[in-house]
This record gives C-alpha cells, sequence and structure tokens, in this order.
C-alpha cells in the first residue's frame, strides 16, 4: 500500500477533539475525510464508495446517529466491501452486540490508545483489501470460465454439426437438413406444451441431440442409402437398423456419456422411426412409451422429407405435406402433437423457407442415372 | 504551559502523560484541546436537561462529554461521568443526578486548573 497513493479514512463524530485525535493517529497513511453527523456521512460514502479503506463511525450524534447509519450501510452491503468501526465513549454489551448484528468489524472504546488502534484497524482493512482482491479475483476467474465453457459448447456443437452433416452429405441431402430438424425440434419445444417443464438449457442439448438423429446411417452401405428406386424388404430391413447403429456409435464414444446431449441423442437416434400407433421401429413402442423429444424429431424429420427433393421424388409444398401428414399417409403421430403442428402451421412454413434448399443438381442427376 | 498549570491539572485528575501519548506526543495539539474544553457546551447541556428532566438531551450531553474526558485523559471527571451516563441511558434521571455534585466538582477543578 505504501508505494500507492493514500487511500481515504472517513472519520464520522460530532465532536471535533475526537476526530482530531483520530486524524493524528492516521494522517501519515491515509487521506482524512471527515464528517459531523450520519447525514454528512453518508454522502461522504456516497462519493466515495469502495474506495474508501474504512469508516470509523461515532455512536451517538446529532442529525442521525451512527445506528441509523450502520442500518443504511447493511441494507446497501456496504460492509461486505469496506470495514465499519463504531468507536464510543462507553461500549454497553447491548450497543456492542447491535453494532456487530449491524456488520461493524470491531468497536472500539474511548479513550483510544493510538498504537493499539491503529494496529487493530490497520489488520482489519488489511484482511478486508485482500478479501476484496481475492473476490475480484475469483469473479474474473468465473467470467473466464463461463467464456471457455461457452467456447468448448461452441466448439462441440459445430464437430456435432460437421458430423452430422458429413452423413447426410452421403444421402444427397445438404446440411441445411440437420439445420431444419434442429429448428424445428427447437421450435416445437418452445412454442408448445411439449417442452413444458424442461429448461433453456434442456431445450437446447435436444435441439443439439436432434442433429444426431441419422447419425447410423455411416453404417448403411452406399447402394442403399442412395438407392433411386423402392427398397427391396431385405434392404429395407437393412435400412431400419440405422436407428440402432447410431446408438452402438453413441455408446462407443465413451467420453461422451457424461455429456447432457447425449442421453437426448441416444433415445432420438433409436426412437425417430416409432409410430404413436406402435407400428414403427426398432422396438414398436407405443403412445406415450415414445419420449416427446424423439416424437417431435420423428415428425420434424417426416415434414422435411416431404417437403425436400430426394433420390426418389420431388419436393412437395407445404401444404401439400400438411395435407399428406394430417392423412396419415406418412406414419402416425400423437393427435396433440398433430394440433399443435396445425396450430403454428404458418410460422414452420416462414421458418422452413428460410432454410429451404434441396439436394445440390448434380448429385442428384448422377443418382438417378 | 507552564509547569505550575501542569501541576494543576494533575491535581484535578487530568493524567498529562497518557493525554499527550494520545495525541501521538504532539503537545502543542493536546495543549490546544485542553484549553478549548472550558468552551466546550456539552456540561452546560447537561446541567439544562436535568433542569428540563429531558433524558435523551442529558445522556447525549453526558456520553459526548464523557467522550472528550476519555481522550483528553481526565480521568477523574470520566470516573465521575461514568456512572451518570450509565444512569441516564438506563432512563433513571434521579440515580443519575445523584452522581452530578461529584461530577460538578471534578469539572470546575478542572476550569479553575485552566484559567
Amino acid at each position: 500500500m505504501a508505494t500507492q497513493e493514500k487511500r481515504a479514512l472517513l472519520v464520522v463524530d460530532d465532536v471535533e477533539l475526537n476526530r482530531v485525535i483520530v486524524r493524528e493517529v492516521f494522517r501519515d497513511e491515509y487521506t482524512i475525510l471527515e464528517a459531523k453527523n450520519g447525514k454528512e456521512a453518508l454522502e461522504a460514502i456516497e462519493a466515495y464508495g469502495e474506495n474508501l479503506a474504512a469508516v470509523l463511525l461515532d455512536v451517538i450524534m446529532p442529525v442521525m446517529d451512527g445506528f441509523e447509519v450502520l442500518e443504511i450501510l447493511n441494507e446497501q452491503n456496504f460492509m461486505e466491501k469496506v470495514p465499519v468501526f463504531l468507536i464510543t465513549a462507553e461500549c454497553t454489551e447491548e450497543s456492542t452486540l447491535r453494532g456487530y448484528e449491524l456488520g461493524v468489524m470491531d468497536v472500539i472504546e474511548r479513550p483510544i490508545i493510538p498504537h493499539i488502534v491503529k494496529k487493530r484497524i490497520e489488520s482489519v482493512i488489511e484482511l478486508c483489501t485482500m478479501r476484496n482482491h481475492l473476490n475480484d479475483q475469483v469473479a474474473w476467474q468465473e467470467v473466464k470460465l463461463d467464456e471457455k465453457t461457452k467456447e468448448i459448447q461452441g466448439l462441440n456443437n459445430a464437430m456435432i454439426g460437421v458430423l452430422a452433416t458429413a452423413i447426410e452429405f452421403r444421402d444427397c441431402e445438404s446440411g441445411e437438413h440437420v439445420k431444419r430438424i434442429h429448428d424445428l425440434t427447437l421450435f416445437f419445444l418452445n412454442k408448445t406444451a411439449f417442452g413444458k417443464g424442461l429448461k433453456a438449457q434442456e431445450i437446447e442439448n435436444i435441439a443439439t441431440a436432434a442433429i444426431m438423429h441419422d447419425v447410423g446411417k455411416i453404417a448403411i452401405p452406399d447402394y442403399i442409402l442412395n438407392k433411386p428406386g423402392r427398397l427391396t424388404a431385405e434392404e429395407f430391413e437393412i435400412m431400419k437398423t440405422h436407428t440402432v447403429r447410431g446408438c452402438e456409435l453413441l455408446d462407443q464414444i465413451d467420453a461422451i456419456h457424461h455429456n447432457s446431449v447425449y442421453r437426448y441423442a441416444y433415445d432420438i437416434c433409436r426412437h425417430h422411426h416409432e409410430r404413436w400407433d406402435g407400428r414403427g421401429y426398432p422396438d414398436g413402442l407405443k403412445g406415450d412409451e415414445i419420449a416427446p423429444w424423439s416424437h417431435i424429431v420423428a415428425l420434424a424429420d417426416v415434414y422435411d422429407a416431404l417437403t425436400s427433393d430426394r433420390v426418389y421424388k420431388k419436393a412437395y409444398s407445404h401444404e401439400k405435406t400438411m395435407e399428406m401428414i394430417i392423412n396419415g399417409e406418412c406414419g402416425t403421430f400423437n393427435p396433440l402433437l398433430i394440433q399443435e403442428f396445425l396450430r403454428f402451421s404458418e410460422e414452420i412454413k416462414g421458418l422452413m423457407q428460410i432454410r429451404q434448399s434441396g439436394c445440390r443438381d448434380g448429385r442428384r442427376k448422377k443418382n438417378q442415372a | 504551559m507552564e509547569e505550575e498549570k501542569k501541576t494543576k491539572l494533575r491535581l484535578a485528575g487530568v493524567n498529562l502523560d497518557s493525554g499527550v501519548k494520545r495525541f501521538l506526543n504532539n503537545e502543542a495539539l493536546y495543549e490546544e484541546f485542553l484549553l478549548k474544553f472550558p468552551s466546550d457546551v456539552n456540561m452546560q447541556i447537561l446541567r439544562q436537561a436535568f433542569e428540563a428532566e429531558e433524558k435523551t438531551t442529558a445522556f447525549h450531553a453526558a456520553h459526548t462529554l464523557l467522550g472528550v474526558a476519555a481522550n483528553l485523559s481526565m480521568e477523574q471527571l470520566y470516573a465521575a461521568l461514568r456512572p451518570a451516563t450509565e444512569a441516564l441511558r438506563g432512563g433513571n434521571i434521579n440515580l443519575a443526578k445523584s452522581y452530578m455534585p461529584s461530577v460538578e466538582k471534578a469539572y470546575l477543578t478542572i476550569l479553575e486548573a485552566l484559567k
């Protein structure tokens, strides 16, 4: 502290003599500010705030007494940052206790003994300075840690995106497909009752997990994945395994088992082809046995497949797609989910148009050939 | 300050040695406040408050005077004021009044010494 500029010490006392004695004790190390009553003290505290090294407060003063000042400072949590001392002519048990309860660091009785008071006060100032410094450091590190976490999360999401997009590329779907599934899932969980009870972070995690719904397709041979015509029964059986193969893939990466996204990704991979009537695969789950996030991804996947160009078909319009879904031509869904889908039809149409783009022409021609 | 005055003050129960230490051996500053003591209004306020039976005013004046006496090392005055202040804190004005003769005596002796 010696090398730095002098810090300020506020002395609050209505009696000049008392202020002068404190001033004499501390004048070499501190800039002494004086206040004659509680009101003046609060004005000085307002002006100097946490730059004050300490406040030495008399109890009995005109205009506003020491305890009134303490009550206000206590409300403002000022004493968490700056140590306040009571100085009084008689320390009764009651007033000392009241002082401590209100947050003072120490209670000093008159007559003061300069060298002892100086030691007592300086020790506390040093302690508080160190504590504040430590708190600042912890706060700064928390900010840094938060930045790092966000950076890692961002990187994580980017990697997931890259992986999923790479797989989509194989069956001629652009990277936009996974982004649309992500957006639709996010939309449903945020706007409808299906996301009720889920925290914002969890909804984010589910949407990220949704990106990985088809990760198991990496295990499906090209000739099946990109076959322009109808799949044979045998080929379709192989195609269906992309659900469980996705889970196997996730299972093999130990590092992600602790990741909160993993739980959702696993469920979505496995169950995004289940049907409300129980005739889906791989487990034939029925109704509420299917987790809402997996069911939402199933609907989003169907919607996106219908409204996009595929190797075996052209894109349908939003309206035609809605009609096909309602008529049960592309699976069966929870009627409540369909109801919500209809309710937000226009918004979904708008949301998806931004991201709409089909398969690249070159690839499609080649595949169709 | 001349020796004669110092002796008188010592006899009036003022501990000059401990007093000057409180001013970090700044004798001039201590003297300045000793000489200012007769113009301190708290004794006057205390007397009037007793007359008017104003407990709170009496307590505040006694308490402030007690602090001043303590800081100036006026040990006799401090010792006399202390029970009076305590009585006033408890609101017992009659008990406090009973201590006043010794307070007055200590106070007037100091004033006499400072003349």
